[in-house]
């Protein structure tokens, strides 16, 4: 860093370093002119690769961040991620990764279940915890 | 995380949700399922579905039922059939199986009306949510001879079951010319008749059956005219401003009889088959109306020869490649370029296959219909 004052400073109180970092790593890539020309595949490859170390809570916070600043690639890589991870979760896993509580009765949630009972087959188990904050 | 994420951040996530995790997750808490359940999301859901997939039906003579499957649509790869992903059906038609009227938006309208002498019930069905709702008795039910011919679609928000009654001549066992039309809409749950409708088309009997496009039903029709010839034609109906309409053919297909005709869809046009089954001179020649509405821009496409087994075209693939079935009940992708049908190794009737473009939907998301949950 110079000894010039920087002026143009943008402060984003929303937005941590590593996730800004995210944000603007993506965006290189995304706009490079070799990943343009990438098939669906390549281009699937190289987003995984960007974000091997990434956790579930990681797209989340990815998701509000590029929302708040309008990185709508980003976005709609960090909602399809996030969707991609929790599809085969139980309600449990949901409510614990998104900090929701249940705000059903027991019989309420056991009624919507009955209706629907197929779709909570299949599931995936809830008990390793790699994916919480 | 544990601040709240915003609601349309919330959305923008379930909008990428599959229809069966998205059922779950409405047990997650309040403000999802009301997310989940709001018309809102429900057609922005659809909007987002990016998968191709198809419906199969198909009907096996061996165990004598009905097989619903999915297959997915992999652009210019061979079609694949994947068992696993049959669909459970929690209904049976009485005899034989279903007619299927029409699907659209992940909503399928089936009707018991094929093999018995009187019309089973109507019913409109959500597979990949497995929920259905049987249709209630109409309003027109007479006791002089008629025939019935339904239609399917969605738009406007709304799903509807058209019906048309035409009733017999009792001089000369032809039917009148126009119709009586009323029309079940799933926002109003109930049949209404629809007055002042003029339509002088008739549709064949029995093996009617519509292609739908752009929110409009069309059937294969005929125009009696003076004398003793007919005139083919396409009858259609709006589902959104409920008005019949006419799409001419042109002199090539109009000439021919109703009955060496088919209609169809081919890449998102409406499109005619004509078929010729002299015995030496079969084939199907596939026409498509490049601009809708435009009676100029019916163009034959290809030739499909059938002289060596292919029995009929059931439908068109998203590139254009026809499926058809074969007179050895297996359905098979034709090439119109060596004239080769490849079998799909799916076996069935050859009347009984039916192919559609297929989309998950969570239309009649919590219909139940009275106590007819599995029948087996």
């Amino acid at each position: 860093m110079g000894k010039e004052r920087r002026t143009n400073v943008i402060p984003l109180p929303e937005v941590d370093g590593v996730t800004l970092e995210r944000i603007i790593g993506f965006l290189k890539i995304y706009t490079e002119e070799s990943f343009q020309q990438f098939t669906v595949q390549e281009k699937k490859k190289r987003c995984d690769e960007f974000f091997a170390n990434c956790k579930f809570n990681d797209f989340l916070t990815l998701a509000s961040a590029s929302n708040y600043m309008g990185a709508q690639v980003v976005l709609d890589e960090a909602c399809q991620r996030t969707a991609d991870m929790m599809k085969n979760k139980s309600v449990a896993w949901v409510r614990k990764n998104f900090g929701i509580k249940n705000n059903f009765t027991p019989e309420e949630e056991e009624a919507m279940r009955e209706k629907h009972e197929w779709a909570y087959e299949g599931v995936d188990p809830d008990d390793d915890e790699e994916d919480i904050i | 995380m544990s601040d709240h994420l915003p609601t349309e951040l919330i959305i923008e996530i379930l909008l990428r949700v599959p229809v069966k995790s998205l059922i779950r997750f409405t047990t997650v808490c309040k403000l999802w399922r009301s997310l989940i359940t709001s018309p809102f999301f429900v057609s922005s859901h659809l909007s987002n579905a990016k998968d191709q997939t198809l419906l199969l039906r198909r009907y096996d003579k061996h165990d004598k039922r009905e097989h619903y499957t999915i297959l997915k649509e992999n652009e210019n790869a061979p079609l694949g059939v994947d068992h696993s992903s049959e669909l459970a059906i929690p209904f049976k038609s009485r005899v034989g199986y279903f007619r299927i009227v029409g699907s659209c938006n992940g909503l399928v309208c089936l009707s018991d009306d094929l093999f018995a002498t009187t019309s089973g019930p109507t019913i409109i069905w959500n597979p990949s949510i497995r929920n259905h709702l049987v249709v209630p008795m109409p309003s027109i039910l007479p006791k002089e001879p008629h025939l019935v011919v339904l239609g399917f679609g969605v738009a406007g928000n709304d799903a509807k079951v058209v019906r048309l009654i035409y009733y017999r001549k009792p001089e000369d066992f032809g039917f009148q010319e126009s119709p009586e039309v009323e029309i079940f809409s799933l926002k109003e749950r109930s049949w209404r008749r629809v007055s002042g409708v003029d339509v002088r088309l008739q549709i064949l009997e029995f093996v009617w059956h519509h292609a739908f496009l752009n929110g409009i039903v069309h059937w294969l029709a005929y125009k009696l005219m003076d004398g003793d010839g007919s005139r083919s034609s396409i009858l259609s109906f709006d589902i959104c401003k409920e008005e019949f309409s006419e799409v001419m053919l042109p002199l090539e297909l109009g000439r021919e009889l109703a009955t060496d005709l088919h209609i169809s869809l081919i890449v998102g046009s409406l499109g005619v088959i004509k078929y010729s089954k002299e015995v030496g001179h079969e084939w199907g020649d596939v026409w498509a109306m490049r601009e809708y509405g435009v009676k100029e821009s019916w163009t034959k496409l290809y030739r499909i020869d059938m002289a060596g087994g292919v029995e009929r075209v059931v439908a068109f693939r998203k590139n254009g490649e026809a499926l058809v079935a074969l007179k050895n009940f297996e359905l098979a992708s034709y090439d119109s370029e060596t004239g080769f049908a490849k079998s799909l190794g799916v076996c069935g009737t050859t009347r009984s296959f039916y192919i559609d473009r297929y989309v998950e939907s969570l239309l009649l998301f919590g219909e139940h219909s009275a106590g007819e949950r599995r029948e087996d």
